[in-house]
């Protein structure tokens, strides 16, 4: 390849980079400046300019979209100090939809299952989001400074706690009587046969799961009455959760759930998303309280 | 201690602090991107090609320089000067240097007591 069309081919590549008004002006700069600093090389080295020469003042000057970023800087989509979120973000939204395309994946086990679709939308989604923030930010920088929030993120809703113990006890009720609660519900109704559970799952793996709600409902009842979370009251969640976490996964995997099969397949589908759905849960919990140092040792810490 | 891979990238990052003042500095006569290039090398402060010239167009859009092209010595090239808001710029940076230089003397000077 001839010296000036390597020296031409390196300008339009930097200035294809470049916006429309600025391209002419800065292509005729820069190969002004390629060939005075080409001549000076060649003149040092003794000889004609050649493309070892030409190699190494284009190499010099650096990559053409690294010289193009630097006549015009442009900010990045995603805000290098929101990357973090970003990732998180993206991995918790992608585990979540998987998670639920799991039951249709284990009861039509033959059927194509397109969950790379729904991720891609959405990738893309929170691409825009993101870049819609950082477009927020760089047109209105105040917004960046921090405020404290009025919210104390360990106060709990006494009235939000009360319905989940609610909530809790009609499942408790529901799932320990389940004929009643139907006739209950409905109205006299009685419930389908194929609705029955196993006796073996009934009697002897349901109330592990009864007892463990049981303690989760005590445990939003000591919540609601301190009024707020502690260090330890977290703890003791996150292990509840886990148990009915390691509760459901040993019921969808040991023995019949429901009489009949139809049903019992649904069931056990259904307990293996709800068991993921709480491994994310509990992921997540876990991430963002490690390595957090106590507020007593960081109240002492401040002096307080 | 620094090690071998931190050096060059923070000394790389203590010089970009003052590329610009250091092309402002040699602004108040009309200078092309590599009549520039070579003044500043020969002071003892050479700067990539490939941030130089950008930085020079960079300052202009801002309003710092002003420039035209010539063709006197037969090429054409592109001379950039200070512009009044360059001077004025130029006078800002070089207080704010002339501070942090005495400040950073200082600084070494009680750093390297202590650490004797």
């Amino acid at each position: 390849m001839r010296v000036e069309e390597m020296l031409q081919r390196y300008v339009r590549e930097v200035a294809d980079q470049l916006p429309i008004k600025m391209r002419s002006d800065v292509s005729l700069e820069l190969a002004t400046l390629l060939r005075e600093d080409l001549q000076t090389r060649a003149e040092t080295a003794g000889r004609a300019p050649d493309e070892t020469l030409a190699t190494e003042v284009l190499k010099s000057f650096g990559p053409p979209p690294e010289v193009a970023a630097r006549y015009r800087p442009r900010p990045a989509i995603i805000d290098p100090n929101e990357t973090r979120n970003f990732i998180l973000t993206v991995i918790i939204g992608a585990a979540i939809l998987v998670t639920a395309g799991v039951p249709s994946m284990i009861l039509e086990p033959g059927k194509t299952h397109d969950l790379g679709t729904p991720i891609l939308w959405w990738i893309g989604a929170v691409v825009v989001y993101f870049g819609l923030r950082g477009w927020a930010r760089r047109r209105w920088p105040r917004q960046r400074d921090w405020a404290p929030t009025r919210k104390d993120p360990d106060r709990v809703s006494r009235v939000g706690s009360v319905a989940l113990i609610l909530m809790i006890g009609l499942g408790i009720t529901v799932f320990s009587e389940p004929q009643r609660a139907f006739a209950l519900l409905t109205g006299g109704h009685r419930l389908a046969s194929s609705l029955e559970f196993d006796p073996g799952f009934r009697f002897g793996r349901l109330p592990w799961l009864l007892a463990a709600w049981m303690w989760q409902a005590v445990l939003f009842l000591v919540v609601a009455v301190r009024g707020r979370w502690n260090p330890a009251l977290r703890r003791i969640e996150l292990v509840l959760s886990m148990a009915v976490c390691g509760l459901l996964a040993w019921f969808s995997t040991d023995g019949p759930v429901m009489t009949q099969s139809v049903p019992n397949a649904t069931a056990k589908a259904f307990m293996v998303m709800i068991t993921l759905f709480l491994l994310i849960i509990i992921g997540a919990k876990i991430y963002q309280q490690a390595g957090q140092v106590s507020d007593r040792r960081l109240r002492a810490a401040l002096g307080g | 201690m620094a090690d071998g891979t931190s050096f060059p990238q923070l000394e790389l990052e203590l010089r970009r602090g003052v590329v610009v003042l250091a092309a402002l500095s040699q602004l108040a006569a009309p200078r092309y991107g590599y009549e520039l290039r070579q003044a500043l090398a020969d002071r003892g402060m050479p700067i990539e090609e490939g941030t130089l010239y950008p930085l020079l167009r960079r300052l202009e859009s801002q309003g710092v320089l002003t420039s035209e092209w010539r063709t006197d010595a037969g090429a054409p090239r592109r001379y950039y000067v200070l512009s009044p808001a360059g001077h004025a710029l130029l006078r800002q940076l070089t207080e704010t240097w002339q501070t942090l230089n005495d400040s950073m003397e200082r600084l070494l000077a009680t750093g390297g007591r202590h650490a004797r």
